[in-house]
């Protein structure tokens, strides 16, 4: 018996002790959305940025409030209103060994304004938009001249990533970047594998110019059904989840084995309106079509933001974890208007005012939404049908897949309206996270007149315009005193929210859950990166 | 099974009088047969009495309160009503949407089940009784149908077409009318070179009433039988599209979407919202697969020796 004992100490110990030396330290996180691309070009697409961007960097990064911090540049500033010089950072190199200079930022510019083949349009690549010039004045410098005062250049370079010419030159597909083949970057983690559906792989790189990574390994798991992916977080399959599901979190917060991370977002959860002369999912009561469009009466459009009680969704629906308001960026962003107040709920008020609008019998709406991309989108979308309902507007729920609604609202419906991108719906549930971490960006993405070629109204899927909007928006655009430009962006939110141009309902509250021996700090903007994580000490 | 058969099997003149009474017998000498009905009849009259049963009308969102919300059975909301199984996440009634879910998952279920039973019959017919190339055609059709899984086909179906209560449908018709077309060709086929079907040639009647007058009657028991596993099986095939959220929209929900709807609270102990939608589930399926059991044990004639 003894010595059976001592040939099984002896096997396992001879077994073991290299296993433990070379022991890796992987962080294996669950994701709701799985990356559609490793492209950085691609799109801006939460899910696609998460992982992109542990490879590739940007001259400029955002910190976790999504305020710009130094990347691969050092220093940006203007020489004249119409001039920025971007001085790069030295003795940086790619995954593959080579050094990054100038020549591989002109020519990762100069990719993102030609365009990927097949990407969806993307509102955030502003940069890729006419009217301007990079040049490399040295190895190590870069100039970028515009056709007018361009004040929110750091805001704009911080979505672009850098992808390395001597890698990438003749790559337009995505195809290269999924495959590896061009997946080179100067970021911390350097590319492993990518398996659509099941896992993508990062590995530490050695070489990085920054703070060293503290996992060796890490892995993407998407598991998009929120009770697995919490399950394969207790159970030990992943170390961290993102959107732990609300239900559960007040469990969770006296689980002992998890520890939740919280951040309120940057994303405002809204309804918008369809603004054409005539609408098609808006009927009178017997279900025939109306000859107006009811939204076109700010009236209504106060009656049914009045309707609906923010408070009663953060409680029985977010589990508390929701911010009701009436701004377009949540607080502290560079823009926040401090005067503006979540409406209260007012059924009586809504009931008068759709009296006043001439629509005392209501009218029958169809309201349209996500039903997996925002935190409780369908469950949101249903409670406001109810609300809606009350006060007289019996409305009708369709709730989608993400890929589908997205479709049919930017895209639009070609067979009605020909060459021209209208949403097929006349009211749904969507959100904006403002990304580029102040105002500029929202009140022209939403509330400003659609133009396509400049690329205002991106986000205005209905077509709402208002002239005294387009020129505050116009004016800030091009304001480079920042205490002119946060007056002009407050005052066009105000405007707006004055006049419904969309009903604000919240800003989510970004949760993590994570074991308890870890330690993650959020991020605004959602994402999990994996240097957020480490393990305590 | 057989040895009961065998038993209570009486002169064929004798049934032949009385033919329905003498099923009727036959069918409740199993006790699991008789509950599988008297159960099957409750839900049924449960369902679609649901206007007049159900405490509450789950679709009327004037009638649904949010603030009512994840109550557990036995609550009561603030006009007094009382929630016997609890409410669901925006403040349903669990039993009046359990009656309702019930109501639509029968109606989807039943409908299905008879068009794909006429649209697989009279293509099953067709093929026995014309043969040749004809046959061989709309048995190879059904082969492929056959070879792909329904669940893989009625999805496709659902992205493309959309959704609601008739796509729902005619996706579940067109992934069951196979099963009929195959058996009833087969039976048919066997049938089609009996003494009867020879006179009626010989009588030179026309081909729709040797078809429908002559060939498909004694293809009924055979019919019959399949139409109650199919309807079963649909039932819970709308319950998986639904619970997948292709199938029904997320204010009217069947049973299936209930179901789905629950699972999201499975990990914080709400446990009513998915456990009774799915007992229900459960029981329909069950009790109708128990009837449908008994009409085989009565109409194969392979077990009546």
């Amino acid at each position: 018996m003894r010595s059976l004992l001592g040939w099984t100490v002896a096997i396992a110990m001879a077994v073991g002790a290299p296993a433990l030396a070379q022991a890796q330290s992987v962080l294996t996180i669950g994701v709701r959305s799985e990356a559609s691309s490793m492209d950085p070009h691609w799109t801006q697409l939460s899910g696609d940025k998460q992982v992109e961007q542990h490879i590739f960097e940007r001259l400029v990064d955002l910190d976790h409030n999504s305020q710009p911090i130094p990347g691969l540049a050092t220093a940006w500033r203007n020489t004249d209103p119409q001039t920025w010089v971007i001085e790069l950072r030295r003795n940086v190199r790619w995954h593959d060994g080579e050094a990054f200079d100038a020549d591989d930022v002109i020519f990762s510019l100069d990719r993102l304004a030609a365009g990927v083949a097949g990407a969806p349009a993307s509102p955030a690549f502003a940069l890729a938009k006419g009217g301007k010039k990079w040049t490399k004045v040295d190895s190590h410098i870069v100039r970028i001249t515009t056709d007018g005062p361009y004040p929110h250049m750091a805001e704009d370079l911080a979505f672009v990533g850098m992808i390395p010419e001597h890698k990438a030159r003749g790559v337009t597909a995505s195809v290269d970047f999924n495959n590896g083949r061009a997946t080179v970057g100067t970021g911390p983690y350097r590319f492993v594998e990518y398996r659509p559906g099941d896992r993508i792989v990062l590995e530490r790189f050695d070489g990085y110019w920054g703070t060293k990574p503290e996992w060796d390994r890490v892995v993407f798991r998407p598991i998009t059904q929120d009770a697995s992916r919490l399950a394969a977080l207790l159970n030990g399959d992943v170390d961290i989840i993102d959107y732990p599901p609300t239900p559960d979190i007040p469990r969770l917060r006296s689980d002992r084995r998890v520890g939740i991370s919280e951040i309120a977002s940057d994303r405002l959860i809204q309804i918008q309106f369809g603004y054409r002369d005539i609408e098609p999912f808006v009927f009178d009561k017997n279900g025939q079509p109306l000859a107006i469009n009811p939204f076109r009466d700010v009236r209504v459009r106060k009656a049914l933001s009045l309707a609906i009680n923010r408070e009663a969704i953060k409680d029985r629906i977010m589990g508390g974890s929701s911010i009701p308001t009436r701004n377009i960026v949540p607080p502290g962003f560079f823009g926040f208007n401090d005067t503006l107040r979540a409406d209260p709920f007012d059924a009586d008020q809504a009931r008068r005012l759709l009296q006043q609008a001439g629509f005392g019998d209501g009218f029958k709406v169809t309201l349209h939404g996500p039903n997996n991309r925002y935190i409780n989108d369908q469950p949101i979308v249903e409670a406001i049908a109810q609300m809606w309902t009350r006060i007289g507007i019996q409305t009708d729920v369709v709730t989608m897949p993400r890929n589908v609604f997205f479709t049919d609202v930017i895209r639009g419906d070609p067979s009605t309206v020909p060459g021209v991108d209208i949403p097929k719906f006349s009211v749904w549930l969507t959100g904006w996270g403002t990304v580029a971490g102040e105002a500029t960006y929202t009140v022209t993405g939403l509330l400003e007149s659609y133009n396509a070629a400049t690329g205002t109204g991106n986000g205005n899927w209905g077509r709402y315009s208002n002239p005294r909007i387009d020129v505050l928006a116009f004016r800030a655009r091009q304001e480079l005193d920042p205490q002119v430009r946060l007056r002009f962006l407050q005052e066009a939110t105000k405007i707006g929210m004055d006049d419904y141009a969309l009903i604000p309902l919240h800003f989510q509250v970004n949760q993590w859950a994570h074991r308890a021996n870890l330690k993650h700090q959020p991020r605004v903007n959602e994402r999990t990166m994996a240097y957020d994580v480490s393990r305590v000490r | 099974m057989t040895a009961a058969g065998g038993v209570g099997r009486k002169p064929a003149a004798d049934g032949a009088d009385r033919p329905f009474r003498t099923f009727a017998r036959r069918y409740a000498q199993s006790a699991s047969a008789m509950i599988g009905l008297v159960v099957f009849v409750a839900i049924l009259l449960l369902a679609f009495g649901s206007s007049w049963i159900a405490p509450q009308n789950p679709y009327d969102l004037r009638q649904v309160d949010l603030l009512d919300n994840l109550l557990e059975p036995g609550s009561t909301s603030f006009s007094g009503m009382t929630y016997w199984l609890g409410t669901d996440r925006q403040g349903r009634d669990m039993l009046s949407a359990i009656l309702y879910g019930l109501r639509i998952s029968l109606i989807v279920g039943g409908l299905s089940g008879i068009l794909a039973l006429i649209v697989g019959t009279v293509v099953g017919l067709v093929a026995a009784y014309v043969g040749g190339r004809t046959d061989a055609a709309i048995m190879r059709v059904v082969d492929l149908q056959l070879s792909i899984p329904a669940i893989l086909v009625a999805l496709i179906l659902l992205v493309v077409l959309g959704t609601g209560v008739e796509k729902i449908i005619f996706a579940l018709v067109v992934v069951q009318w196979a099963y009929f077309a195959r058996t009833v060709r087969g039976v048919a086929l066997a049938e089609n070179s009996r003494e009867y079907m020879d006179a009626a040639r010989v009588l030179r009647l026309g081909h729709a009433r040797i078809l429908f007058g002559h060939l498909l009657p004694n293809c009924m028991p055979t019919l019959i039988v399949i139409a109650t596993v199919q309807v079963a099986s649909s039932i819970s095939l709308e319950a998986t599209l639904s619970f997948l959220g292709l199938g029904l929209p997320p204010t009217q929900p069947s049973l299936g979407l209930l179901i789905a709807n629950g699972f999201a609270f499975m990990m914080s102990g709400k446990y009513w919202i998915s456990v009774f939608p799915g007992i229900a589930l459960l029981v329909t399926i069950v009790s109708i697969n128990m009837i449908g059991d008994r009409l085989r044990d009565i109409l194969n004639p392979r077990l009546q020796r």
